[in-house]
């Protein structure tokens, strides 16, 4: 077991060389120039080619990518993600104080999403071939057609416009900041994740549930004599639901990336708002230090999987 | 299916109470005493030595100050210096006295001095050093600052008057080495300056706070400001809900906020216009009936009333101070077959692939683009559409790879002489603003002469003859002049519009909250 | 391969039982008419897509303009028919070419174990956590934007799904005593991917592709709709939606969002549909009743 991690770390290492090396070489390798981007087209001044040069000394743009890239590994190894070209604040405090937002909005989406995935799963796999059990497929399924920001933009209109129910966008009114105040601006962007979550999970609880129930020990506990309520509680939901933890831990990236689109509808400060503007402002260091961090959670996120699913399933040694 | 629905009338009735709760209760009390901006954009710092942008440019107008700045109906208007003088070698600024910084320490031309000495020291990393390049300044006492330029320049002013050469406090930033100031943290929290307004905080990417600086040239009425970049047709919706004073307006949006109760639209020429770059160091547009022929096949005065639901103007000129403009122009007017008759003459071939590139994402030029592409190919031309980023564009503007480039912006309304950069040989992109490549330099001498005269009749005589040889050979296709349209809720009062947005707060200090 | 319909064929079963799923079979009624539609785009549309009017501004639905005209006074409906070509293409494109590359190297890293394994499932997550978004905007700058470019982004970012499922599959393939068996006679392992592999996890890797194309056709929306897209003035139905995040237009002009954005959502939903429809075809398991 322990070999094992150490091993699985050391790969993972080398992993996140190779992604550092490519995600580098592919911004740097983006068109345009970051400097110029700082002069805004519309509002054209001179472009003043002193300044152009002596902007691209000074952000380390005149360098070759290899040596940039050698220097930007260096710091990262010491704990400093660089300085954004844009705000000039150091990356990582950039970063970090959008992980608050972006974790609150995908946590309370996710936690939205697994209740409904696990009360409809259920309802689903109980009454299997029931109008309630098509009705749930047929919602879930619809739940991942419509997308998302689409989602978002209808339920500002009827939430937010027409029912006044809750604010349209951001995260807090300004001069306010409590509890409750965030807690109106969450509702809407981690129902509308939330439910584009539920529907894919509510077919593995379906599913799980359906093996485990057709499994022999439930029949034996029924044979028993154990209520059908008792049995699904105490055996069947349990054991259907240690398959749905690594399908968690293997989506929470992808929820990242479903998260983007959401956060530029509800005008959430979270990470990907900050990604999609970054790349717009070629402020290359974020983009950089975003896809790092993506590349990270996916493979701690990977490894989690694993180790969850042979803790939780002895028939599968990890060698 | 009893369970379904009970699973489905908890969920309801989790989702109403989180709802409904919070949204109408909070931020009532604090927010009446305050009021919100729309920013159209997100600010990223608040530098005057950094590139001039919008949103940084609408917060650093409130919470510093400059010599002067550019009012409502493009006319000067005095801040820090209370009246000033213009001679042909140099300006004169008499500054107001018993100034103070937010902070409370005394303000003097030192400031000044510090500040323009900065601006103009490429070291510093400032964006303005070009502008000021070889310009001398001084100090001779404490109420006095005095500007030399390289040359004579009576347009000189207007480098320097709205948005720009914010003054900055020599007492905390004083002992920055020079080489280091533009990266200083102080731009990220510029809590001293010389504005109405100090500066609070900036959430990023959410709100910046203000609020009333007590140290200020006189009582500033409303005790704070939230300055939201928010989209603008959510802006608009919370301009009907009241969470929202002030709005930047599309003309999309018009209708739908004309129906609203209480707010006041209000429209003011902007001080730039919508253009098509056309590159003439491509010997393909180097003769003008081409250009000519170009503006003929484009119906204008159809995008001004249906585009822009007629908030705009056509524009005939690279001048838009209204001085500076003869009597008559020519007006292109919408004519197709003008069009493909000086094609014809200028001996345009048919098939000859054009691009026409710009930066997508703005209603308004995204549809115009696809209006002009139509209108050239119906006149014979083959053009192709390019969507690009901005980066992409202007690194075709200096390997000139581009043939039509759509964009718009600009100010140009105060002095023509800001026009000059757009249309002068020695102005080409990057070194200046010149990105058709466009050169006549019997136009660039009368502007010249025009500027070392500080007698504006004389002047407004040269530039309407310049403006005249620009109005005949079409250094760019002039698009349209829109309006910039405010919308202000009914709480505020005071606020007088500009047609040039970054400016737009220019009288921050009178206005006032209703009731 | 023998095609003679005994009852007992497992292949006849799950044709059977697609038939008998209303849904699915809707579905694939759906997706037929959307890609007549699709094809015969020309034909039907009745306006070219990319003519401008200005003097038809945001007209609504008339008899000229069977949908309205939108912003630059182009014909809706002949853009949506359009559009569908350049969206079913995307996704059914992108899909097939995810799930062809997957299968192979699933298949390949299941038979051959060892190294070739531990290469293609570190590559599998090198690929997974490269964020697509990025790396579809960098190359948007570097190829140039447009419907091709995504096909191979899309394929490049998608081959790993396919890729597990096939390897997990043929794992446990390997120990089937069948696959020993032809094994033990001398069976190249090549030839037990083609003879035996590819043919047992055609049903599942199907599945894969049929809900991948959902979620592909779905990605394109999403990245018109952030502006990284299919470029106009080529219409998709994701960046016909783009006017979908002004709130005016969403009150006043419902012709501009309403069919696009039905669109996506019909035939994503249509397509996952079939591909439910075919899981429980294919799945032996789920007989009861």
């Amino acid at each position: 077991m322990l070999a094992y991690l150490v091993r699985r770390l050391l790969t993972n290492a080398a992993v996140f060389l190779l992604i550092s090396a490519g995600v580098f070489l592919l911004v740097r390798a983006a068109p345009g120039d970051p400097v110029r981007m700082m002069v805004d087209p519309e509002r054209l001044a001179s472009g003043g080619p002193a300044f152009v040069a002596a902007k691209r000394a000074e952000l380390g743009l005149d360098r070759p990518v290899l040596v940039t890239y050698g220097i930007w590994l260096r710091d990262v190894l010491g704990g400093d993600l660089g300085h954004s070209f844009v705000s000039r604040r150091p990356v990582a405090e950039v970063l970090g104080e959008r992980m608050g937002p972006t974790v609150l909005l995908m946590g309370t989406a996710l936690a939205i999403g697994l209740v409904l995935a696990v009360a409809a799963g259920t309802l689903a796999a109980i009454r299997r071939n029931t109008a309630v059990d098509h009705a749930t497929t047929v919602a879930g399924l619809g739940a991942i057609s419509v997308p998302s920001f689409f989602l978002g933009i209808a339920a500002i209109y009827l939430f937010s416009l027409r029912l006044g129910w809750a604010p349209s966008s951001g995260m807090s009114t300004p001069g306010d900041g409590g509890a409750a105040d965030l807690l109106a601006h969450l509702v809407l962007p981690a129902a509308v994740l939330g439910l584009s979550i539920a529907g894919p999970f509510t077919r593995y609880v379906r599913a799980g549930l359906l093996a485990e129930l057709d499994a022999d020990y439930v029949r034996t506990a029924e044979a028993k004599g154990a209520g059908p309520g008792r049995v699904l509680m105490r055996h069947a939901l349990r054991n259907a639901l240690i398959p749905l933890i690594t399908v968690v831990m293997i989506s929470v990236p992808q929820l990242l990336a479903g998260a983007v689109a959401v956060e530029q509808v509800f005008a959430w400060p979270g990470m990907g708002q900050l990604a999609v503007s970054s790349i717009g402002q070629l402020d290359h260091p974020v983009v950089i230090g975003f896809a790092m961090f993506v590349a990270v959670l996916v493979l701690v996120c990977n490894l989690a999987a694993d180790l969850l699913y042979a803790v939780a399933d002895p028939r599968i040694s990890l060698s | 299916m009893n369970r379904l629905s009970g699973a489905l009338a908890v969920v309801v009735l989790v989702l109403a109470a989180g709802c409904s709760g919070p949204a109408d209760s909070p931020a009532q009390d604090s927010a009446h005493n305050a009021i919100n901006i729309h920013l159209y954009q997100k600010p990223k710092r608040f530098s005057p030595l950094d590139p001039p942008t919008g949103p940084d440019q609408q917060v650093m107008t409130l919470i510093f100050d400059n010599l002067l700045t550019v009012d409502d109906s493009y006319a000067y208007a005095p801040r820090l210096a209370e009246r000033w003088e213009v001679d042909e070698d140099r300006i004169t600024f008499h500054l107001r006295a018993g100034l103070k910084w937010s902070d409370g320490m005394p303000f003097t031309s030192e400031d000044v001095l510090f500040t323009y000495r900065l601006l103009a020291d490429a070291k510093s990393g400032s964006a303005m050093a070009g502008k000021l390049a070889g310009a001398a300044f001084e100090a001779p006492d404490d109420a006095t600052f005095v500007i030399r330029p390289a040359r004579p320049n009576v347009g000189f002013l207007s480098l320097i008057a709205g948005p720009f050469a914010f003054i900055l406090p020599e007492h905390v930033l004083g002992m920055e080495p020079v080489d280091k100031i533009a990266g200083s943290t102080f731009f990220n929290h510029p809590t001293v300056g010389m504005g109405p307004y100090t500066f609070v905080t900036y959430k990023t990417d959410q709100y910046v706070e203000l609020a009333a600086n007590p140290h200020y040239r006189k009582p500033v009425a409303i005790p704070r400001i939230f300055l939201r970049p928010i989209s603008s047709d959510v802006a608009t919706a919370q301009l009907g809900t009241g969470e929202m004073d002030l709005v930047q307006i599309s003309p999309t949006d018009l209708r739908a906020v004309e129906e609203l109760k209480g707010v006041t639209v209000s429209a003011k020429p902007s001080p730039g216009f919508i253009r098509i770059a056309v590159d003439q160091s491509d010997k393909r547009f180097a003769d003008p009936r081409v250009r000519r022929a170009m503006l003929h096949a484009i119906d204008r005065e159809a995008l001004v009333a249906k585009l822009l639901a007629g908030h705009g103007r056509v524009q005939n000129s690279s001048f838009v101070t209204p001085w500076a403009l003869p009597g008559t122009l020519e007006e292109y007017a919408y004519d197709p077959a003008r069009a493909r008759s000086l094609l014809a003459e200028a001996g345009w071939k048919a098939g000859q692939k054009v691009t026409l590139s710009w930066i997508p994402g703005q209603r308004d030029r995204d549809v115009t683009a696809t209006v002009v592409q139509g209108a050239l190919s119906a006149a014979g031309m083959t053009v192709e559409l390019k969507q690009v980023q901005a980066a992409e564009l202007l690194e075709s503007y200096e390997k000139r790879t581009f043939d039509l480039a759509l964009f718009g912006g600009g100010s140009y309304a105060v002095d023509p002489s800001s026009s000059v950069t757009i249309i002068n040989c020695a102005a080409f992109y990057p070194g200046g603003g010149n990105i058709s490549n466009f050169c006549d330099e019997s136009l660039d001498t009368l502007a010249a002469r025009a500027d070392a005269r500080t007698d504006r009749d004389q002047r407004a005589k040269l530039y309407q003859e310049a403006a005249s040889k620009d109005n005949a050979q079409v250094p760019y296709l002039w698009l349209y002049n829109p309006d910039t349209l405010w919308a202000t809720g009914s709480r505020l009062r005071g606020f007088k519009p500009s047609g040039d947005f970054t400016t737009g707060f220019w009288n921050a200090d009178e206005w006032t909250l209703a009731g | 391969m023998t095609t003679t319909v005994t009852p007992a064929s497992p292949r006849s079963l799950a044709a059977r039982r697609f038939r008998r799923n209303r849904m699915a079979l809707a579905g694939a009624v759906f997706l037929t008419a959307v890609g007549v539609l699709a094809l015969a785009a020309p034909l039907v549309a009745g306006h070219d897509p990319n003519t401008v009017d200005l003097a038809a501004f945001r007209e609504p639905p008339s008899a000229a303009h069977l949908l309205g005209t939108d912003s630059s006074g182009r014909d809706v409906f002949a853009r949506l028919v359009h559009a569908g070509r350049v969206s079913l293409l995307v996704g059914l494109l992108s899909s097939l070419a995810a799930v062809a590359f997957g299968t192979l190297l699933g298949a390949l890293a299941g038979m051959l174990g060892g190294p070739v394994d531990a290469v293609v499932m570190r590559a599998a997550d090198v690929v997974l956590s490269f964020p697509s978004l990025v790396v579809i905007v960098v190359l948007a700058g570097v190829l140039g934007p447009g419907a091709a470019m995504l096909v191979l982004v899309f394929a490049a970012c998608n081959w790993p799904t396919a890729c597990r499922v096939v390897r997990g599959l043929t794992l446990s393939l390997r120990e089937r005593e069948y696959v020993q068996a032809a094994r033990a006679f001398g069976a190249g392992r090549l030839t037990v991917i083609g003879r035996h592999v590819l043919p047992a996890v055609l049903p599942q890797v199907a599945v894969a592709g049929t809900l991948l194309v959902a979620q592909l056709i779905l990605l394109e929306a999403v990245l018109s709709f952030l502006g990284l897209g299919v470029r106009p003035p080529r219409a998709s139905w994701g960046n016909m939606l783009t006017d979908a995040q002004n709130l005016t237009l969403i009150q006043t002009m419902p012709w501009l969002w309403l069919p696009p954005g039905l669109a996506i959502a019909l035939t994503v939903l249509a397509v996952n549909f079939v591909g439910d429809g075919l899981r429980d075809a294919v799945d032996l398991k789920g007989v009861r009743g």
